[in-house]
C-alpha cells in the first residue's frame, strides 16, 4: 500500500492536453439543468435551427418565422435545438481495500475519475465526483467549466471517508442525495461481502447510464503467495488459511475468472458497461482506448 | 519375543522410538503457524477454500495424508528395529551334507511337533536355499551312520529323503558319520588318522556339514575334519521336562526263594521338582505302584516285591506328560527256572564232589561227572558242539577241541586260545584278587595255601581274577559267547606213589563253596535264568539254543516274528533289537517260549535332553548356531527400503503439496 502523499500527481499535463479533445457520450437522452454545450434532442434556444410549428396563442412572439409568415401569411414558431450540459457522476469507491496495489487501487480510481471530470469540466458538463460512503455534509462538490479543475483535485485528493460502509449502502445513499440524471461511473473494485448486485440495482433504478470500471491490482489478479499462510481481510479483519500451492492458485484464478465474468454479465444484461481496469494499465491508455472502445468518451 | 521377532533395542531405546509417533500426533495437532498476510479482501479467497472444503471428510484426509504418511514412516522403522524373519539359513558354500541325529532323544516334543520334525522342517529350509549347482547329501545318524545317496542338486529328491526320515530308539553317535562326512569334503581320504595308507588321490572339495542334533554325543575323537566345516544346529529348548526309567532289574530274594524282587531308578532330567506315580505291571496287569518325590537333576530309586511269579514279562512304567515318551517305560522278563547243566571231568575230586551235592548247587545245576576218558567217545563231542552244556569242568584234562559252552580248566590249559602257562618253583602265596567279580564275589583267599602251582597268562583281551607272587593264578578269556576260566593250580596232586593228596588247603574255608556257588552261578548261567538279559536298542543279542535246534523263531514285542538260523558253531545272533520291550525265544516247535530277552533304552544321555552348547569333535569345538546367525532370513532391509520410499513420497507431498 503506497500513502498518497507519495502518489504521483493525478493528471499530468500531457493527460490534460489529451483529454482536453475528448467529450463523455451517454447513449441516453437526459435534460440538464443548465444551458451546456451539448445539444439536446429538446427543442430549446440556440443557434441551432430544428423544426418549425404552428403558432399557437402564448408562443412566445420572439420565436415567429416572420419570413414565412409575410410568404404564407401564416404564423410558425421555429424551433431551435436546446443544447444543455451533461451530468456527470464519478462515484469512488474508498474503502480499505482499494488501498492496495502499487499505485494503489484507490489512486487509479482518483486518477480515471479525475480524468473523466476533466473532461466533463472541459465540455462545460455538470460534473460530481464524490466517495463511497461520504456524509451528505461533506459531499463531493458539483463542478462546471475548467476553471473548477483544481477544486475537483484538491477534493480528490483528500482522503476518503474513514467510515467502512458497504457496496450497496453507499450507492444507496449517494441515489438518495443525487436524483439528477446521467453519465454515472462507478470506480470500485467489488469487493464487498454482502455483493454488488443490489448497489448496482440502486443505480439502474436511477435511470443512470451507469459505467462500471472494475479497479484490481495485480496482487489480485495474479497473487503469487508461498506457504502457509492466514489470509486478514483489511476491512473486516475475516480470517481465511491457505496453503499456497498451485492447485489452490489455479483454483483461485477460476473463482477469480468466475467473479469477473459473473459481473460483466451482471452489467450486460442491464445495460451497464462493465471495465475491468489493471491499475498497472495506464490511465492515459485506459481513457484513449478502452473507454473510447467503450463509448464512454469520444 | 515370538520367533518372528527379534528385539534389537534396549528398554531406554525403545522408549525413545516409540515416544515419536504420539509426538507427531502432538505437533500434528497444534495449531500450525501460519505467516499471515494482509490482503485486500478475503473474499474471493474464501470462495476458493469453499470449493476444497466441498468434501470434507476427503478433505480432512488430504490434510492428513502427511500425518499418514510419518505414522507410516515410524511404523516402518519400529518393525525394521524388530527385525522379523523367520528360520530360514543362508546357505554358504556349493557343497552340504545335512546329518540329522535319529537317536531316541529326537523324538521328544519339546519343540513342535518333535525335535526330530523341526531338525526335517530345518534342513527343508536349508535344501530350499540351495541354488542351481549346488549339490547336497543326507545321512542321519543314531548310533550308527547311514548315507542315503550320493551327493545330488535335486532338490525334490532331498525334501523326499529328509521327509522319509524317521526317529529310531537307538542311542546316539556320531563319529562314524562325521567319519564318512569327512570322508567325503577330503576326497579318497577315510579321515582316520591312524591309518597309514590314508592318501589323497582327487583334490579335496570343501564341503558343508549342518549337524541337526540335540547334542547328546559326547566326545568324538579320531575324526579329522579336514575340509569339511561343521555347523551345528542345536534343536530343542535348554529347558526340557523330562523323568526317565533310567535302570530296571529282577532278581529273586537271596534271602526268600519264592520272592522276586524288582528294582527300578527313575531320574528327573528336568528343572522341576515331580511327583510322579511309578506302576508295574505283569503281563498287563497291574501289580504294584509308588509315588516318588523326585528333585530337579535328581534320581530315586523304587523297589518292588513280587511273590508266587515263575515267569512272565515285567514292564515299569512312570505315568507323566514329558517330553520324551519312550523312556517313561522299562521292561524286564523272568524266565522260568531252569537248572544249567554242568559236565565235570575228573578222576576224581573229592573237595569239588562234595561242593558241587550241596544242597544250593543241586539247585542251581545237574551235574554230571565222568572220566577224562568219556572225552574222547563221540558222544562227548556230539553234546559239547551242540552245546548240551552250559559248563564243563576240566579237571587237570584237555578236551580235543573246545567245546560250544562255558570251561573251566582246573590245573591244565585250554588246547587252543592262546593260553600260556609258567611253571612256578616254589609255592605261591596269593596276593590280590578281583572282588569285584560275579566270580570272585563274597570271598576271602588271603589264608588259602597252595603247594604247586602254574601262573597262567591269558590271551590278549583276558582278565586277571587272581593275583599270586608266582603270577596270574585264575584266569579269565572270552571266547566268542563263551567265556573260558583257567585255574593255575590243582586241587588234588599225586605223591610220587600216585595217590592222591590235596595240593591246596582251599576247600577247608567257607569261600570254597562260595567260590563254586559262584561259578555255577556265573559260568553256568543259573544265576542269570531267571531274569532274561537287557540290551540297548540296536545292540545285537546272542542266543543260545538249549537243544539241539538249527533255527530259533524270535517274536518281536510288536509281535513280529523272525527266525534266525544257526551261525556254525557260535550260536544264534539277533540284531532287529529296535523295539523297546520283551522278545521271545522260540525253539522250532516249541509253543511256549523258551526263553526271552528285553530292550531298554536305559540311556542317561538319551534322557537328558537338554541341548548340548557345543560339539567336540577331535580337537576342534563347534558351538551350537545361535538362532539368528544361521537360521533367519530377514526383513528389515526390505522395510526400510519401504520406509525410505515412504520418506520420499513424505518429502514431495510436502514440497509439491500434492493434493488429489
Amino acid at each position: 500500500m503506497s500513502s498518497s502523499a507519495a502518489a504521483p500527481a493525478l493528471l499530468s499535463p500531457q493527460l490534460l492536453a489529451q483529454l482536453e479533445h475528448l467529450e463523455l457520450v451517454t447513449r441516453k437522452v437526459f435534460r440538464g439543468r443548465m444551458k451546456g454545450e451539448r445539444r439536446s434532442k429538446r427543442k430549446g434556444q440556440s443557434v441551432e435551427f430544428a423544426d418549425f410549428r404552428n403558432y399557437v396563442p402564448g408562443d412566445d412572439l420572439r420565436f415567429v418565422d416572420w419570413n414565412l409568415y409575410a410568404r404564407l401569411d401564416k404564423l410558425f414558431i421555429k424551433l431551435f435545438l436546446e443544447e444543455e450540459d451533461l451530468h456527470f457522476y464519478a462515484l469512488i469507491d474508498g474503502s480499505p481495500s482499494m488501498e492496495f496495489g502499487d499505485p494503489t487501487k484507490l489512486h487509479f480510481a482518483r486518477q480515471l475519475a479525475a480524468a473523466l471530470g476533466f473532461i466533463g469540466l472541459c465540455r462545460a458538463d455538470r460534473v460530481k465526483i464524490e466517495f463511497l460512503g461520504q456524509s451528505r455534509t461533506n459531499a463531493g462538490p458539483v463542478l462546471r467549466g475548467r476553471k473548477s479543475l483544481y477544486r475537483m483535485l484538491e477534493y480528490l485528493e483528500s482522503p476518503p471517508p474513514t467510515t467502512t460502509t458497504n457496496l450497496a449502502a453507499g450507492t444507496k445513499e449517494f441515489c438518495l442525495r443525487n436524483s439528477g440524471r446521467g453519465i454515472l461511473v462507478l470506480i470500485t473494485d467489488l469487493m464487498d461481502k454482502s455483493g454488488y448486485e443490489s448497489a448496482l440495482r440502486f443505480l439502474l433504478a436511477q435511470q443512470m447510464d451507469v459505467y462500471l470500471i472494475h479497479v484490481l491490482c495485480p496482487e489480485e489478479l495474479n497473487p503469487e503467495l508461498r506457504g502457509d499462510l492466514k489470509l486478514i481481510d483489511c476491512e473486516d479483519r475475516d480470517v481465511a488459511e491457505v496453503t499456497a500451492s498451485r492447485p489452490l492458485l489455479d483454483r483461485y484464478q477460476k473463482t477469480l475468472a468466475a467473479f469477473i465474468e459473473g459481473a460483466r454479465e451482471y452489467c450486460t444484461r442491464r445495460g451497464m458497461s462493465y471495465l475491468l481496469a489493471n491499475t498497472q494499465t495506464p490511465v492515459e491508455q485506459l481513457v484513449a482506448n478502452y473507454l473510447r472502445q467503450r463509448g464512454l468518451v469520444r | 519375543m515370538s520367533e518372528f521377532f527379534s528385539n534389537t533395542l534396549s528398554l531406554p531405546q525403545w522408549a525413545l522410538l516409540l515416544a515419536v509417533p504420539p509426538a507427531i500426533l502432538i505437533l500434528y495437532f497444534l495449531k500450525l503457524k501460519r505467516q499471515p498476510l494482509e490482503v485486500p479482501s478475503t473474499f474471493l479467497w474464501s470462495r476458493t477454500i469453499e470449493d476444497l472444503h466441498v468434501n470434507s471428510i476427503w478433505q480432512k484426509l488430504r490434510q492428513s495424508l502427511l500425518l499418514f504418511l510419518q505414522l507410516l514412516l515410524v511404523a516402518l522403522v519400529v518393525l525394521a528395529c524388530l527385525r522379523p524373519g523367520w528360520q530360514s539359513s543362508k546357505l554358504t558354500g556349493s557343497r552340504f551334507i545335512f546329518l540329522l541325529d535319529t537317536s531316541a532323544s529326537m523324538g521328544a516334543t519339546d519343540v513342535a511337533p518333535s525335535r526330530l520334525g523341526h531338525a526335517k522342517r530345518r534342513a527343508a529350509e536349508l535344501i530350499d536355499q540351495m541354488k542351481y549347482g549346488e549339490e547336497a547329501t543326507i545321512m542321519t545318524f543314531s548310533d550308527e551312520a547311514r548315507t542315503s545317496r550320493s551327493f545330488t542338486d535335486n532338490r525334490r529328491m532331498l525334501q523326499a529323503l529328509v521327509r522319509e526320515i524317521e526317529v529310531t530308539t537307538h542311542t546316539t553317535d556320531i563319529s562314524d558319520a562325521l567319519r564318512v562326512a569327512a570322508g567325503q569334503a577330503n576326497t579318497a581320504q577315510s579321515g582316520d588318522p591312524n591309518n597309514p595308507q590314508d592318501q589323497r588321490v582327487a583334490e579335496a572339495r570343501p564341503t558343508t556339514v549342518y549337524i541337526f542334533s540335540d547334542g547328546g554325543i559326547g566326545a568324538v575323537e579320531d575324526v579329522t575334519l579336514g575340509r569339511l566345516e561343521v555347523r551345528y544346529v542345536a534343536i530343542g529348548q535348554s529347558t526340557p521336562d523330562n523323568v526317565a526309567v533310567t535302570a530296571f532289574s529282577v532278581d529273586r530274594n537271596p534271602e526268600r526263594a519264592d520272592e522276586l524282587q524288582a528294582f527300578g531308578r527313575v531320574e528327573n532330567f528336568g528343572f522341576e521338582a515331580r511327583e510322579v506315580s511309578v506302576s508295574l505291571y505283569l503281563d498287563g496287569q497291574l501289580q504294584d505302584a509308588q509315588k516318588l518325590n523326585l528333585e530337579p537333576q535328581a534320581g530315586s530309586g523304587v523297589q518292588f516285591q513280587l511273590r508266587d511269579v515263575e515267569q512272565g514279562q515285567l514292564k515299569l512304567l512312570v505315568d507323566i506328560q514329558d517330553d520324551l515318551e519312550i523312556d517313561n517305560q522299562a521292561f524286564a522278563a523272568i524266565d522260568a527256572p531252569r537248572p544249567s547243566r554242568v559236565l565235570m571231568v575228573t578222576r576224581g575230586n573229592d573237595s569239588w564232589r562234595r561242593a558241587l551235592s550241596t544242597d544250593v548247587a543241586r539247585r542251581l545245576a545237574d551235574v554230571v561227572f565222568v572220566e577224562p576218558s568219556y572225552l574222547e567217545s563221540k558222544a562227548y563231542l556230539d553234546e559239547s558242539d551242540l552245546g548240551q552244556y552250559d559248563l564243563i569242568i576240566y579237571d587237570q584234562c584237555q578236551p580235543p577241541r573246545m567245546p560250544q559252552a562255558n570251561t573251566m580248566f582246573l590245573g591244565d590249559l585250554p588246547p587252543a586260545g592262546g593260553w600260556s602257562r609258567e611253571e612256578s618253583t616254589a609255592p605261591p602265596s596269593i596276593l590280590d584278587w578281583e572282588r569285584t567279580h560275579p566270580l570272585m564275589q563274597l570271598l576271602e583267599l588271603g589264608n588259602v595255601r597252595i603247594v604247586e602251582a602254574s601262573a597262567v597268562k591269558p590271551p590278549v583281551g583276558g582278565l586277571a581274577l587272581m593275583d599270586s607272587t608266582a603270577g596270574t593264578l585264575i584266569g579269565l578269556a572270552e571266547r566268542q559267547a563263551f567265556q573260558d576260566v583257567v585255574i593255575g593250580f590243582a586241587f588234588v596232586g599225586r605223591d610220587p606213589a600216585g595217590d592222591p593228596i590235596p595240593n591246596t588247603d582251599w576247600p577247608r574255608f567257607f569261600s570254597f563253596p562260595i567260590f563254586v556257588q559262584n561259578v555255577l552261578q556265573y559260568l553256568g548261567n543259573s544265576g542269570t535264568a531267571t531274569s532274561a538279559p537287557s540290551v540297548r536298542p540296536g545292540s545285537p543279542v546272542r542266543l543260545r539254543a538249549t537243544g539241539a535246534v538249527g533255527t530259533l523263531k524270535i517274536v518281536s514285542p510288536s509281535g513280529s516274528e523272525s527266525t534266525l538260523k544257526r551261525e556254525g558253531q557260535t550260536g544264534f545272533t539277533y540284531t532287529m533289537t529296535d523295539e523297546l520291550g520283551v522278545y521271545s525265544v522260540y525253539e522250532t516247535n516249541d509253543r511256549q517260549p523258551t526263553s526271552h530277552f528285553v530292550v531298554n533304552l536305559f540311556h542317561a544321555r538319551e534322557s537328558n535332553l537338554v541341548p548340548a552348547e557345543q560339539l567336540a569333535i577331535g580337537s576342534t569345538e563347534i558351538k551350537r548356531e545361535t538362532g539368528t546367525a544361521l537360521a533367519r532370513r530377514e526383513m528389515w532391509k526390505w522395510i526400510l527400503a519401504a520406509a525410505l520410499v515412504v520418506l520420499i513420497f513424505e518429502w514431495y507431498v510436502y514440497n509439491r503439496r500434492v493434493y488429489f
